[in-house]
């Protein structure tokens, strides 16, 4: 087996036994992404100095003073700052943008002992859910380049899947992490609003964003997942429970747990192939000791339109700050509010401005009650829908996205049919539950389904665990498709 | 069911700061239509029982899961260095960031 077909945690021990150098194992990834990339487009920015010379000094370093993912290289969603290098978001408006700082979960893996491999395409300011809203480049998926990778984390899911990466880093607001998992084959974690720092993270809705791993097994999750949680006094949503050891508890027996099956929001439009897999995952725990229980989440089915009203009111005022000011572009007028208007409708692309025309709309006077007020108080019954389901069972099985991958441009032009994409994520950002996606199927024509697991809040060990025995009974994500090969 | 014009996107472009073409104006119109369209479900919520609901703005402040009250002290701390921040921005000098005459 080659070294870039090895699990992230099994890289991880032959790099700790020496039997793999942290440069020879950089040089491997940084060889595929050069040979691969080009046909895949996951990388905007591959750091093949900085990785290489971070190796060479890891290796140096005596063993007692090696850290517990030392080694292991990390592609990181390009809306994650690390310093010395351009952070772009995907657009256009941070053109010429290097970070002064690195964000926590960058420190933290740093201090851990890995390197940075490169940053990777999204949907510009995370939002999308194909990464075709990238102001740079066409990320494909590596099961079938004429698809979409999902978004928008899609640049570390596809380097994921096509093995250019051991992990990545994404960020999920609505499914951004979860859903291009699925959609190429990989696992995909949302951890607990607050269990990750998002200090260097750039701001979409700063009430949903999180930072969490894209991996390719759920104990590949846990290591990274252990590393990037806890307290961070630069991010006061960052909460101070104690962080448990996730890796340790993964192998944890789940036949005691509870699993709840809502079949109330497996309504219309939902792929017959995601059907099938759905309930195949659902017996397959039930085959390792898992009690299945029907629950209902009623208010599910106005989540998008409450996902989407909170989400663009907090983008319009994130959004503000960029303004030609004090970093990235600026188009030139004699006049600065002209200057700052003709910036913005130079650097913004078209869901962007689509979506703070949006949110500047409900936050306006007259239209706040009707809308934002309202989106606010459906989010809580989303909550209160996701608690009641809670005191019956540990954890929710959902699928992640109701298709498999669609083809590059099928929804592009209508913005609303994007959306309806994240109908099955958003509730557990709505409720701030943790949810993993891991895969769980393929369609007629190869194309891989994932379905996740949402856990009560702070409650990651459950779904981590719940996950890692499904992939120990399975080998859906051992599958390397074809542009790996 | 809200009708959208193209007046009023124009006044949101003006409210954002966001320079629109014609063509862009008008294709946002219909979106924006479109979008809100499909969010009048909430609308159908409109009952006495949603307005006993208390509007949710954190998922999890409200219920005290975030663990320790997590703000810092106040206190003055390094920040990042003015001459690199200000190295980023698009037009400086003077340990300031520069902008268009706004006094005539």
């Amino acid at each position: 087996m080659s070294l870039w077909e090895l699990s992230l945690r099994s890289l991880r021990d032959r790099l700790a036994e020496g039997e793999l150098t942290a440069e020879e194992t950089a040089r491997s990834f940084l060889e595929r992404i050069a040979a691969k990339d080009g046909g895949l487009g996951a990388f905007l920015l591959p750091l093949a100095d900085s990785a290489l010379e971070r190796a060479r000094a890891l290796d140096r370093l005596p063993r007692d003073d090696r850290g517990p993912l030392h080694g292991v290289p990390i592609a990181v969603k390009d809306i994650i700052s690390v310093e010395g290098s351009p952070t772009t978001a995907g657009s256009r408006i941070l053109e010429g943008y290097v970070s002064l700082y690195s964000a926590t979960a960058i420190e933290r893996l740093v201090d851990a002992g890995a390197l940075i491999l490169g940053k990777t395409n999204l949907d510009e300011f995370a939002m999308g859910s194909s990464t075709e809203n990238s102001a740079f480049q066409t990320t494909r998926n590596p099961w079938s380049p004429d698809r979409v990778p999902g978004g928008s984390s899609g640049g570390s899911a596809a380097a994921v899947a096509a093995r250019l990466a051991p992990a990545g880093l994404g960020t999920d607001t609505g499914g951004s992490i979860r859903q291009p998992a699925a959609l190429c084959g990989v696992v995909g974690l949302k951890p607990t609003y607050g269990r990750v720092s998002r200090y260097g993270l750039v701001a979409f809705a700063s009430s949903f964003d999180q930072i969490g791993p894209i991996t390719r097994t759920a104990e590949d999750a846990s290591l990274l997942l252990e590393i990037l949680a806890g307290a961070d006094p630069r991010d006061s949503t960052c909460s101070t429970l104690p962080v448990p050891r996730y890796s340790e508890e993964i192998g944890g027996d789940v036949r005691s747990l509870r699993v709840g099956i809502p079949r109330d929001v497996l309504g219309e439009g939902v792929d017959e192939s995601v059907l099938e897999a759905f309930d195949r995952a659902a017996r397959k725990l039930e085959e390792l000791g898992v009690a299945l229980e029907e629950v209902s989440l009623p208010a599910a089915k106005h989540a998008i339109a409450c996902y989407y009203l909170l989400v663009t009111a907090e983008a319009s005022s994130n959004l503000a700050r960029y303004d030609g000011v004090r970093y990235g572009l600026r188009k030139p007028h004699p006049a600065l509010h002209e200057m700052m208007s003709v910036t913005r409708g130079a650097g913004f692309g078209r869901e962007v401005k689509r979506r703070i025309l949006l949110g500047t709309f409900v936050l306006s006077a007259g239209y706040y009650d009707a809308y934002y007020e309202k989106a606010q108080k459906v989010r809580s019954l989303v909550g209160r829908d996701f608690a009641r389901a809670f005191e019956r069972v540990d954890a929710i099985l959902l699928p992640t996205s109701p298709e498999p991958a669609f083809p590059l441009g099928a929804k592009s032009e209508d913005p609303l049919s994007m959306y309806l994409a994240d109908v099955f994520t958003i509730t557990a950002n709505l409720a701030g539950t943790p949810a993993v996606s891991f895969p769980a199927g393929f369609d007629p024509a190869g194309l891989p389904i994932g379905v996740q697991i949402v856990g009560r809040h702070f409650d990651e060990a459950t779904i981590l665990r719940l996950a890692h025995a499904f992939q120990t009974a399975t080998d859906y994500h051992e599958k390397q498709p074809p542009m790996a090969g | 069911m809200p009708k959208v014009t193209l007046d009023q996107v124009r006044k949101l472009a003006a409210l954002a700061h966001l320079s629109l073409t014609d063509e862009e104006c008008a294709g946002f119109t219909q979106d924006l239509e479109r979008i809100l369209e499909y969010a009048e479900s909430l609308q159908a919520l409109d009952t006495a029982d949603i307005e006993s609901v208390e509007p949710t703005s954190h998922a999890l402040l409200e219920k005290g899961l975030e663990g320790e009250a997590s703000l810092r002290a106040d206190e003055p701390r390094p920040g990042l260095d003015r001459e690199r921040l200000l190295e980023g921005a698009p037009d400086a000098g003077d340990g300031l960031f520069k902008v268009p005459r706004v006094l005539p």
